[in-house]
């Protein structure tokens, strides 16, 4: 595993990130489709009357920040949210298709190896 | 097959991007197809939402019609005066519009996703208006059956506005996250707060006499040769959903 080894050794390619399969990636793509539809059509049709100090409740992006704050390291949760969430994103805004994948994808990757590397959270 | 290190999680991420980039080619047809699927759900969430024509909702709206009818009697003095000067009638705009609904509304992107689209004749660039002639932006993408309209408040939305019952005008640009601003206003001019905001003919992007906003606080810089304000939108006031697309001013 990565972390046996020195950080200055090894660049993020080469580590062993945990690990999830095909078939769980689609199951808990599904999931995630089904929960992230619901949230962001609560949050553009529901949400969108009620603010919190002028702020519309972002709820889309909450629950994305929870998942990868708080998913176990071998559940792959946070790739496939990232994925899920930026296609609704991406369909439900202005914006070219890809803007909101390609943003939520590279945050995810971010955090992922960030908290591979600096951060430890208890996981339950 | 395993995604066994964050090589992998990145060609996934790169596969899954290259799929939905492609989606550009025909993004108006998938995002229609999507929107036909949700669009009842949408327009339930709105509904419990607004919780329905509230009291205070319907007397806003009734002020508004109000105020819109003393800047049409104010427009027709002044067209009057005009008529006696020049001794030529003038045949009063009128509008034919469409009632649309709103669905969905994008905070981070000031736009409103409404049921009308092409085949109901919706075209890019239309004035979006609520029953009380407040502006509530125009008509961006159009869609099949849907389109978005780009709020007044939109950082693209920008057109000539002028002061009711003074001779002031400026330019109207959307500052995003529902604010916008009167600016380019001379500063000699009397601009104060609590002055009515609305729509004129020049730049032929809105018919007259549209209610926009109400100038809210005004700023103004030595090094300026302008003054500017920044205006609280009226249209942020009406939440009765129900709104209509200007297609024709005869």
């Amino acid at each position: 595993m990565a972390s046996s080894k020195h950080l200055s050794t090894i660049s993020f390619m080469e580590y062993d990130a945990p690990s999830f399969s095909f078939g769980s990636f689609f199951k808990t793509a599904l999931v995630l489709f089904i929960v992230f539809t619901f949230l962001i059509m609560a949050q553009i049709s529901f949400l969108a009357h009620f603010t919190v100090f002028g702020f519309v409740p972002h709820v889309v992006l909450f629950l994305y920040i929870l998942i990868h704050i708080f998913e176990k390291p071998t559940s792959g949760l946070g790739t496939v949210s990232a994925l899920v969430a930026g296609i609704l994103l991406d369909l439900y805004s202005s914006k070219p298709f890809g803007f909101y994948t390609a943003l939520l994808s590279a945050g995810s990757l971010a955090i992922t190896i960030i908290k591979s590397y600096y951060v430890r959270f208890p996981h339950f | 097959m395993q995604f066994s290190s964050l090589r992998s999680r990145a060609v996934l991420i790169s596969l899954i991007l290259i799929l939905v980039v492609s989606l550009n080619l025909f993004s108006s047809s998938v995002r229609n197809f999507f929107y036909s699927l949700t669009s009842p759900a949408l327009s339930f969430f709105w509904e419990k939402g607004s919780g329905g024509e509230s009291e205070t909702e319907l007397l806003r709206s009734q002020v508004h019609s109000l105020v819109q009818r003393l800047v049409s009697l104010e427009g027709t003095e002044e067209e009057n005066e005009q008529l006696r000067k020049a001794l030529n009638l003038k045949i009063p705009e009128k509008f034919e519009f469409l009632e649309t609904h709103i669905l969905a509304r994008d905070p981070g992107e000031d736009s409103i996703l409404i049921d009308v689209g092409e085949k109901q004749g919706v075209k890019s660039g239309m004035p979006v208006i609520t029953p009380s002639s407040v502006l509530i932006g125009k008509v961006g993408e159009v869609l099949e059956d849907f389109s978005k309209v780009l709020l007044v408040s939109h950082p693209e939305v920008s057109f000539d506005g002028k002061v009711v019952g003074k001779d002031i005008s400026g330019l109207v640009k959307g500052n995003g996250r529902f604010g916008a601003a009167f600016s380019l206003v001379s500063k000699e001019k009397s601009l104060e707060k609590g002055d009515i905001v609305v729509t004129t003919k020049l730049g032929l992007v809105f018919p007259e006499n549209l209610l926009v906003g109400e100038v809210q606080s005004l700023s103004s810089n030595p090094a300026d040769p302008f003054q500017s304000a920044t205006l609280f939108l009226l249209s942020e006031q009406e939440n009765l959903g129900l709104f209509f697309v200007i297609t024709t001013v005869k």
